[in-house]
């Protein structure tokens, strides 16, 4: 069971979302701040007329770091919503089988396990395959809302 | 539990099925509850009409339930008509409920879920009512007959020839009923002159059991019904002679000497247009106006103006940069031209806009209409006689905004039936008319809506308002005694305020007026209340015209552009130019000799993620503005300007923000956050009173 992967890079770890989610790559831009946003979404921009907001999956999944000067925003489209996620740098497109698809162990990623499909191994490489469903959570949303009044 | 169900209709005919069937009962509704009134037979044949053409569309999809409830229903109006039966309250009670009933069963076409309403009782009911004189029942009885409106228009020769009137029955177990009429109808038309007809040849539909026609021109009445009834599967001939005056004893609506219920509705404007309404397909002239319009699906509608919002953003931006060019090359030709075609362009946008704009306007009637049936039930419920007027339901309103209105409206209505109007021998006591009165209006102005619910009731008792609020912990004993007659009466829209002594099914059931408030002001309107003691209580909505373009303050805080839609704001004045008290931390302004307390947008809006923010506090101003009866002034960093803005809602992954409503997209591509006047003020003004 074949499927086309895009690849990129946040901090030092690969990613993979499922190039049918995937509308487009832009160059960073102007982020307006939305305050009281929560904390993962860094602000929206204007995407060809529309508002969309953007995540920094680096804050989503809990990295702590310095991030890079130049980044991207991949623009996913996941059940009629369109999201800007930030990440450093996309690799490339590739195709995996997805049937060898290992579950996330906290052993091997560095982060939150919450947001993952699985792992792949790429030659030597692991590509930690993303869960748009979950990384968009709206439940979780409301959770967030909640604890924050 | 749920047992799923198909009909005889394709995905993209449930629409039209649903608005049609909708169409129909409410104009059966409101025939209904008016004939109650009047009883004029002209009325019952109205009635018949819709209820009759329910039965088609539904037989037409094989919805054998609203069949069934549909001909019960006709077969006890057909019995109004021809004078077997008079109308009782009781038996309008079973009309209405077989309307509740049949758009109960309508919904199964939505869902394709069987749903559990029960019409086995209801039926018999029905049926009932018939069976007070079965066995006189002529005929006739079922025939369909022209309404006095048809026969002003339809200029029969009623003195020169002999007129026949011929009803034709296709047999019950018909495989294609409508067929069989068809073929007799062609035939009637081969043999004289048709000068009326129900339903007319062309319009027959499936289900269809029954046409009646008014022909001249017959020489062998006997040997045209022996030839009709020879025809395949036509179950039922008559042949009678018409005349005008057979026309008038033909029908009998309600005695006015019957027991009437205790409601009284009068529809000033809405009548009107009931009327107009309801002559409906079978005079030739009026379906030729008919079908000048086309029905348009709403989420078209929706990006028709989404585009056009794209559109008046797009010339902001042309405008920007021909003025630029024009400030360059001041004397070249081709920019001179650009000039002139850009006012031309922004002209025709403008155009464009407000049609956009006036498609999606519906009157407000559809929402009044439902509003007679509401208070006459609750009347019957509680025992209290009232008399609703209705006045401007012509008065156009956006389409998703009647939607939202909905709610608000009933629970006002409610409100006024349950709290406001008082009992008949109560109001006797006071010196005031046994019958109350309930007012509903609708008012257009300045690009805004103005809905009043009024009544002459009791009226809301500011002593007993403040006691309950001390009590239930809403306000203080010392802030209480520093409160105006409206500061309390206003309190009626604090969550959870209920004065009702009782819980009933009308009203004091928890759900109140605040959420009447919370609903209206997401749509950007507002609900003010007036009253005087035992003169009554008038609540008054204010809504705009539409949800998609707004006008709006353009304003800068922290670096970043936000739009004040401009229905909050009433005006605004530099920093430098007033005197700011401080008490307690709490910064405020002497303003129109009232305490204005001050909200500072720069840290209300102040947030990290926005890095280091430069201030020029120079030219720092506050703007007051004003929802309900709350009012703040907001500071902000500079004014920019007025701009007309198309409101985009944030993506739902972001949830809710505090004080903002959107965001928009200016003409040059830059992004305003769009600020939520009511819901920045109630959260303020929550904060501003403990902070004090």
């Amino acid at each position: 069971m074949n499927e086309k992967i895009v690849v990129f890079r946040l901090a030092a770890e690969k990613y993979g979302v499922d190039v049918k989610y995937v509308q487009s790559i832009i160059e960073m831009q102007t982020i307006v701040t939305v305050p009281h946003a929560p904390d993962f979404v860094s602000g929206v921009i204007n995407l060809r007329g529309a508002v969309i907001p953007v995540i920094d999956l680096g804050i989503r999944f809990e990295l702590t770091r310095e991030a890079p000067l130049k980044q991207v925003i991949v623009i996913v489209e996941f059940g009629q919503l369109q999201i800007g996620l930030i990440v450093d740098k996309v690799m490339e497109v590739l195709t995996a089988d997805i049937s060898l698809l290992e579950p996330p162990s906290p052993l091997l990623v560095t982060v939150n396990t919450t947001y993952l499909r699985g792992i792949l191994r790429d030659d030597e490489e692991l590509i930690i395959l993303l869960d748009l469903a979950r990384v968009f959570s709206l439940e979780e949303q409301t959770a967030l809302q909640i604890v924050a009044e | 539990m749920s047992e799923k169900i198909r009909f005889h209709i394709e995905a993209d005919e449930v629409d039209i099925f649903v608005e049609s069937v909708n169409e129909s009962l409410q104009m059966m509704e409101a025939g209904v509850l008016a004939w109650e009134q009047e009883g004029r037979p002209e009325q019952i044949a109205d009635i018949f009409r819709a209820i009759h053409s329910v039965k088609g569309m539904a037989g037409m999809i094989a919805h054998d339930r609203m069949v069934v409830v549909a001909h019960a229903a006709e077969e006890v109006l057909a019995a109004i008509r021809a004078g077997e039966i008079e109308g009782v309250p009781a038996m309008v009670d079973d009309l209405l409920q077989a309307i509740d009933s049949l758009r109960q069963l309508r919904e199964e076409v939505i869902t394709g879920v069987v749903s559990d309403i029960k019409i086995g009782g209801l039926v018999e009911r029905l049926e009932g009512w018939l069976l007070v004189n079965d066995e006189e029942k002529g005929v006739s009885a079922l025939i369909e007959m022209p309404t006095e409106a048809d026969l002003d228009k339809l200029n029969l020769p009623v003195d020169e020839v002999p007129l026949w009137l011929v009803g034709v029955w296709a047999a019950e177990n018909s495989l294609a009923p409508a067929a069989r009429l068809y073929q007799a109808g062609r035939e009637l038309a081969g043999r004289g002159t048709i000068w009326w007809q129900r339903p007319l040849l062309e319009k027959l539909a499936p289900g269809d059991m029954q046409i009646s026609t008014i022909l001249s021109g017959i020489d062998d009445v006997e040997q045209l019904e022996a030839e009709l009834l020879s025809m395949t599967e036509i179950a039922k001939v008559t042949i009678q002679r018409w005349t005008r005056e057979q026309v008038a004893v033909a029908w009998s609506g309600g005695d006015k000497s019957q027991e009437r219920p205790k409601t009284n509705v009068e529809h000033k404007e809405a009548q009107a247009t009931y009327s107009n309404g309801t002559v409906n397909g079978q005079i030739i002239e009026a379906a030729a106006v008919a079908d000048k319009s086309v029905r348009i699906n709403i989420d078209r509608l929706d990006r028709l103006m989404n585009l056009v919002g794209e559109l008046v953003t797009n010339r902001t931006r042309l405008m920007q940069i021909e003025e630029v060019l024009d400030g360059r090359y001041q004397r070249d030709e081709t920019v001179r031209s650009l000039g002139d075609m850009v006012t031309q362009f922004s002209n025709v946008v403008s155009l464009l806009q407000d049609e956009v704009m006036r498609a999606r306007l519906l009157p407000l009637e559809q929402l009044f209409q439902k509003m007679p049936r509401l208070v006459r039930d609750l009347a019957r419920q509680m025992g209290k006689e009232v008399e609703l007027e209705i006045e401007g339901a012509a008065t156009e309103l956006d389409r998703s905004l009647i939607e939202l209105i909905n709610d608000p409206l009933i629970h006002l209505i409610r409100n006024a039936m349950g709290h406001g109007l008082e009992l008949p021998d109560e109001r006797e006591v006071a010196g005031k008319p046994r019958v109350g009165m309930i007012r509903l209006t609708a008012t257009a102005a300045e690009g805004k809506v103005i809905l009043t619910v009024e009544d002459d009731g009791r009226g809301i008792d500011v002593k007993r308002i403040g006691e309950k609020a001390v009590a239930e912990g809403i306000v203080s004993e010392n802030e209480l005694a520093e409160m105006n007659k409206q500061a309390i009466i206003d309190l009626i829209f604090m969550t959870n305020f209920s004065t009702a002594g009782e819980v009933t099914a009308v009203s004091g059931r928890g759900v109140g007026l605040d959420v009447v408030r919370t609903n209206v002001a997401q749509f950007g309107g507002a609900v003010v209340v007036e009253s005087e003691l035992g003169v009554g209580s008038r609540f008054i909505l204010t809504l705009p015209l539409t949800l998609a373009i707004v006008q709006t303050m353009l304003v800068e805080i922290r670096g970043c552009l936000y739009a004040v839609p401009m229905a909050g704001i009433i005006e605004s004045m530099y920093v430098n130019e007033v005197k700011i008290n401080t008490i307690k931390g709490a910064p405020s302004i002497n303003w129109r000799e009232q305490v204005l307390p001050l909200l500072d947008l720069r840290e209300f809006f102040a947030d990290e993620r926005q890095g280091e923010v430069e201030i020029d506090v120079s030219r720092a101003a506050i703007i007051t503005v004003q929802w309900g009866h709350k009012r703040a002034g907001l500071i902000v960093d500079r004014i920019h300007g007025q701009q007309e803005i198309v409101v985009k809602a944030f993506s739902p992954i972001m949830g809710h923000i505090p004080g903002l409503s959107g965001a928009t997209i200016l003409g040059d591509g830059q992004i305003a956050l769009i600020i939520d006047v009511p819901n920045l003020l109630n959260a303020f003004l929550r904060t501003y009173k403990h902070s004090r």
